[in-house]
């Protein structure tokens, strides 16, 4: 066999161009790391494969730290957005959700292009079908059409086509999604490295043809007036001169429910042909009637796909029933009864590897130089894989560099949340970010994303040193309203992007929740004394007849670098944590009275 | 913290009864045994929980006692580690000749609570069990023992979990509207609500009460014995603990001080405090701070026995003294009403209000001991399953109380985010008791009590 040694030598790559993909190959190109992005479908870049959204609680608030830390998905919501609906407005700020529909083409058009126009940014259409190594040592990737790429570090982001199996009640095909062909030959390389390979499920309702939609049935869902857009970066006189699009809400009701309780055997997911475990908080219907049998009715969003088609996104009917029943489904629904099903709903299998084996700052602890980020980690929802892909991408550039990694902290950002949880518990189910993750919750909010995170994409030279003035002034404002200083020295034109406005709410929230954020310190300061306590790379929990043999298991199997790292383990105490404290305290004694 | 590499060895048994239990805990156990026990047959192979006729001989091989031997290999053991329990004959010279041969040999002496707090450290027993195993191992009285007997069985863990749990299904209740992205989910009922929580605050509420109700089972029932001077208040006393402790003589006021004894009465735990004796004028100024203090006693006092000498007349420092009890005696305390030196001539009206006892004869001294605990029976059989001994225990719960009064209020202005900080406290304080994390435990009750999702 030859093989194609592709004559340029790369900083970065990354495989696959889905939600993931993009911000790690955007922000790595815009850390000025020569970088390649490589997909088996340029068709498909930033394809929204589920929903035709973006937010929504907790995911909202990452979307907001993403752009905070000059990532690219909340300027293309924004961008191609359908319209906005901003949760939870009637409870407390802390809580407040943004979310918002997009047009799925549009998005990913743009992505392309702004791909494309990327300086750094290299782009190939191929498959890839192992990692490139020497001995042990990772250095590139070879495509399916043996082309060698050499790189000095490699994302990976492969969605759900890791061995991706599609499952329509009896019928199952290989794919990574709808007809996409799956990526075969990856994982089982990746199991041959050492890799420990999981196999997680997801599923999709299905999208009708607006055509015959009852919509005088249905309740409407206005977009917000006036729209509040994710970006700092977006003009939202500009956004709000669009015209939006409403949502529709109607029912299931007992004729629905009497259909699948009568076919479950016909679901995939209860035929037992599905074997792996779905996300809990994004169930298939047959789950709802299944386990919720004294619900007679759940609500179903009818979301349009985008401006230019009549395809519409059936939010709340994910099956993997067969086809013959989704259709019986849709004609139980007086507002749908005279619609079509244009794609039928599906689930989908998949591999990913084990997050435990990951750094917190993506990297495998199996193989150096190779980064993870999305469902490939365990994830679910364009939010989170963008929010991974983003901190591979800027953790690869650092790593190169010799740099310390870039690590957000649980008191600092959802990000941080979900990384830590990915790699201090691992995943039994597809995860999802909900606010009820975060312990810091009243100040992890979506009004000051940029207060929290924006210091680092300057710290990091993602965002432009000549913003950086701007970006004081907006702190100061914000400071000023804080502390109850009213004179306002600067005018808006002196900070745009950031606004006036924005800083006053950030502050009146603050203010509003002092006392809450006031009793977080404690508990924080206890984190960050832990956090400064290093565990020695070789220190053996197994010598530990103190410790439960679970406990030292789990402690040897993670391998925390610090104390606050092994405190998050779930079923570890804080006196675990103070006896490995003990032991490091008396290694370093005795080393020292032996070095005296 | 304790060191926690080494054995250790501790007479595990109290200085009362026929058998004396030495404890030997940590990974040399086996071997440091050999070197006493013979023969040695029984540590070269050791089998879990097997026992042994075994002899206990000193460094010159002189056999010192036989003892029954068990063996325990880790981790099933009560520490978790390799352990060996010697049970010998409890004499105060074997017991000690035979724990100073096993620190010769390589062990060191147990601190207090040493042996319960590696059974912790190995997962053996939570934190709440742990604390209630020293309890055990300081208890005095029968009564302190069975509730921490109580306690070791975990049915305080129990309620603190069932307290936890009922928390975390409320937490999940309004998380899950909170992250709720379809809005599908009915608001929330904050009367339902407020009930809920409510119902979690009396169960805490009863739980740290039980705390002062516990309080004189290890700090003893307080007994103020009050009186006028001479009316025999040492006598009594000393006829109670059956010793001479107090300065007894004819002349009145000897006892200027308040003069405190711990004394077991029926079993229970209870601290008499002589007081100095009322009278209307008082002569000097340490008789003056004898009646401060007197006061004093009788305000914290959970008994309060008024003395009364049936050989002297009715007098106006009487009259002064039930005065001064009546207004200063708690609500709850017990005021009992003692005709004291019954041997002598009466010069007072019976009176069925009165115990009538004699120091000096003893005579219905039983009967006023009888009187002194009534009532306490009751109270602490009925409460023995939850009741709190512990400060750490009581200062966990009463903060978690007053988080969770903040979320009422919080309920009440349907601040729903700020309830959930409050409960979310509560909640680390239950944790602080039973030592453990929760990890996704609101998700879990959330996925099983609510249908929500796309």
């Amino acid at each position: 066999m030859s093989y194609f040694i592709y004559p340029e030598y790369f900083d970065v790559i990354v495989v696959g161009a889905g939600h993931a993909g993009i911000e790690a190959a955007l922000i790595s190109a815009r850390m000025a790391a020569k970088t390649l992005l490589i997909t088996q479908n340029l068709d498909t870049i930033g394809q929204m494969s589920c929903n035709p959204s973006i937010g929504g609680t907790g995911k909202g608030q990452i979307v907001k730290e993403i752009d905070a830390l000059g990532g690219y998905m909340g300027i293309n919501a924004d961008n191609s957005s359908i319209n906005y609906h901003t949760l939870n407005t009637s409870r407390g700020p802390a809580v407040h959700a943004p979310r918002a529909q997009c047009d799925k083409k549009l998005y990913h058009m743009l992505a392309k292009q702004h791909i494309e126009k990327a300086r750094n940014l290299f782009l190939m259409q191929d498959e890839v079908a192992s990692l490139y190594l020497k001995g042990s040592k990772l250095c590139g990737i070879i495509t399916r059409r043996n082309t060698v790429y050499q790189s000095k570090t490699v994302i990976l982001t492969t969605g759900t086509f890791l061995n991706g199996v599609v499952y329509v009640g009896e019928f199952s095909s290989k794919g990574g999604r709808y007809n996409d062909p799956p990526s075969t030959m990856l994982s089982g390389e990746l199991k041959k490295s050492g890799f420990n390979i999981l196999r997680l499920k997801t599923g999709t309702p299905m999208r009708l043809n607006k055509r015959g939609i009852r919509f005088d049935l249905c309740t409407e869902q206005k977009s917000d007036a006036p729209a509040k857009p994710f970006s700092i970066f977006t003009d939202e006189n500009e956004l709000n001169r669009k015209k939006f699009m409403p949502c529709w809400i109607t029912r299931t009701n007992e004729k629905t429910f009497e259909i699948i309780s009568k076919n479950l055997n016909r679901s995939a997911l209860y035929s037992g042909r599905i074997k792996s475990i779905g996300p809990r908080y994004c169930p298939s219907i047959e789950d709802k009637i299944f386990k919720f049998p004294h619900h007679p009715s759940h609500h179903i969003f009818l979301e349009p796909e985008g401006f230019k088609t009549n395809e519409y996104y059936v939010n709340g009917l994910s099956t993997s029933l067969s086809e013959d029943v989704q259709r019986e489904i849709i004609k139980s629904i007086p507002a749908l009864e005279n619609s079509s099903i244009i794609r039928p709903g599906y689930a989908i299998e998949y591999d990913l590897i084990d997050p435990k084996d990951l750094n917190f700052n993506l990297e495998s602890k199996i193989m150096e130089n190779l980064f993870t980020a999305g469902q490939i980690n365990g994830t679910t929802g364009y939010e989170e894989a963008a929010a991974q892909g983003l901190m591979a991408g800027i953790n690869a550039v650092l790593k190169i560099r010799g740099k310390e990694p870039f690590i957000i902290r649980r008191d600092e950002g959802y990000i941080g949340v979900m990384i830590e949880d990915l790699i201090t518990r691992g995943v039994d189910e597809p995860y999802r970010m909900f606010t009820s993750r975060a312990e810091y919750r009243i100040f992890l909010r979506q009004d000051n994303a940029d207060l929290r995170l924006s210091d680092y994409a300057f710290k990091l030279g993602i965002f432009d040193m000549s913003l950086k003035e701007r970006f004081e002034r907006y702190k100061e404002t914000y400071n000023n309203f804080l502390s109850g200083v009213n004179s306002q020295k600067f005018n808006e034109d002196e900070m745009l992007p950031w606004k006036v406005e924005n800083a006053r709410i950030a502050a009146e929230n603050q203010k509003l929740y002092s006392v809450y954020i006031e009793r977080y310190k404690n508990e924080i300061e206890k984190m960050k004394k832990f956090e400064s306590i290093r565990i020695p790379k070789n220190f053996d929990y197994n010598d530990i007849n103190e410790l439960s043999i679970e406990t030292r298991q789990k402690l040897s199997k993670i391998r925390p670098e610090n104390l606050s790292e092994a405190y998050h383990i779930p079923g570890i105490t804080v006196a675990d944590v103070q006896l490995v404290w003990v032991l490091i305290e008396k290694m370093r004694y005795e080393r020292n009275r032996r070095s005296n | 913290m304790y060191n926690v590499d080494d054995t250790i060895v501790s007479l595990a048994s109290g200085p009362l009864g026929a058998i004396g239990i030495i404890r030997l805990s940590g990974g040399e156990s086996f071997q440091i045994s050999k070197k006493i026990l013979k023969p040695t047959y029984a540590f070269e192979k050791p089998v879990s929980n097997r026992a042994y006729l075994l002899k206990i001989v000193d460094e010159n091989g002189k056999l010192l006692d036989r003892a029954m031997v068990i063996t325990y290999i880790s981790p099933k053991s009560y520490t978790g580690e390799d352990m060996v329990e010697i049970f010998c004959h409890n004499s105060p010279y074997i017991v000690k000749k035979a724990l100073k041969l096993f620190i010769n040999s390589g062990a060191r002496q147990a601190r207090e609570g040493e042996f319960s707090f590696r059974a912790f450290i190995n997962g053996k027993m939570d934190l709440s069990q742990a604390e209630a195993v020293n309890e055990l191992i300081s208890s005095e009285t029968e009564r302190e023992h069975s509730i921490a007997i109580n306690h070791i069985e975990g049915k305080l863990s129990v309620k603190i979990n069932d307290i936890k749990q009922s928390i975390i299904d409320l937490i999940a209740e309004i998380e899950v509207r909170l992250d709720d992205t379809y809005e599908e989910m009915d608001d929330i009922n904050a009367d339902k609500l407020f009930l809920a929580t409510e119902d979690i605050r009396n169960r805490i509420k009863k739980l740290s009460d039980s705390f002062s109700k516990a309080n004189f089972v290890k700090n003893g029932i307080k007994v103020a014995i009050v009186g006028t001077p001479n009316s025999g208040k040492s006598s009594l006393l000393n006829s109670i603990i059956g010793y001479e402790r107090a300065i007894t003589s004819d002349i009145p006021g000897t006892t200027r001080d308040t003069v405190e004894e711990k004394a077991h009465i029926n079993g229970f735990k209870t601290l008499l405090i002589d007081t100095a004796g009322i009278r209307e004028h008082s002569a000097d100024d340490i008789e003056k701070e004898g009646m401060r203090r007197t006061v004093k006693a009788i305000r914290e006092a959970d008994v309060v026995i008024y003395l009364s000498d049936i050989s002297a007349c009715d007098n106006n420092d009487e009259k002064i003294a039930i005065k001064i009890i009546e207004d200063n005696i708690k609500p709850d305390a017990k005021l009992i009403k003692v005709f004291s030196k019954s041997d002598l001539k009466r010069k007072k009206e019976k009176d069925e209000n009165y115990i009538e006892v004699s120091a000096k004869t003893g005579d219905n001294i039983q009967m006023l001991m009888d009187e002194i605990t009534k009532g306490y029976e009751k109270g602490i059989d009925t409460a023995y399953d939850e009741i709190i001994t512990s400060e750490r225990h009581y200062r966990a719960l009463s903060i978690a109380l007053n988080d969770i009064n903040m979320s009422l209020q919080k309920i009440k202005n349907k601040e729903y985010e700020l309830v959930v900080e409050h409960l979310r406290s509560a909640l680390a304080d239950m944790e602080d008791i039973l030592g453990k994390t929760t990890s996704d435990d609101v998700l879990e009750s959330i996925f099983k009590n609510f249908c929500v999702g796309k």
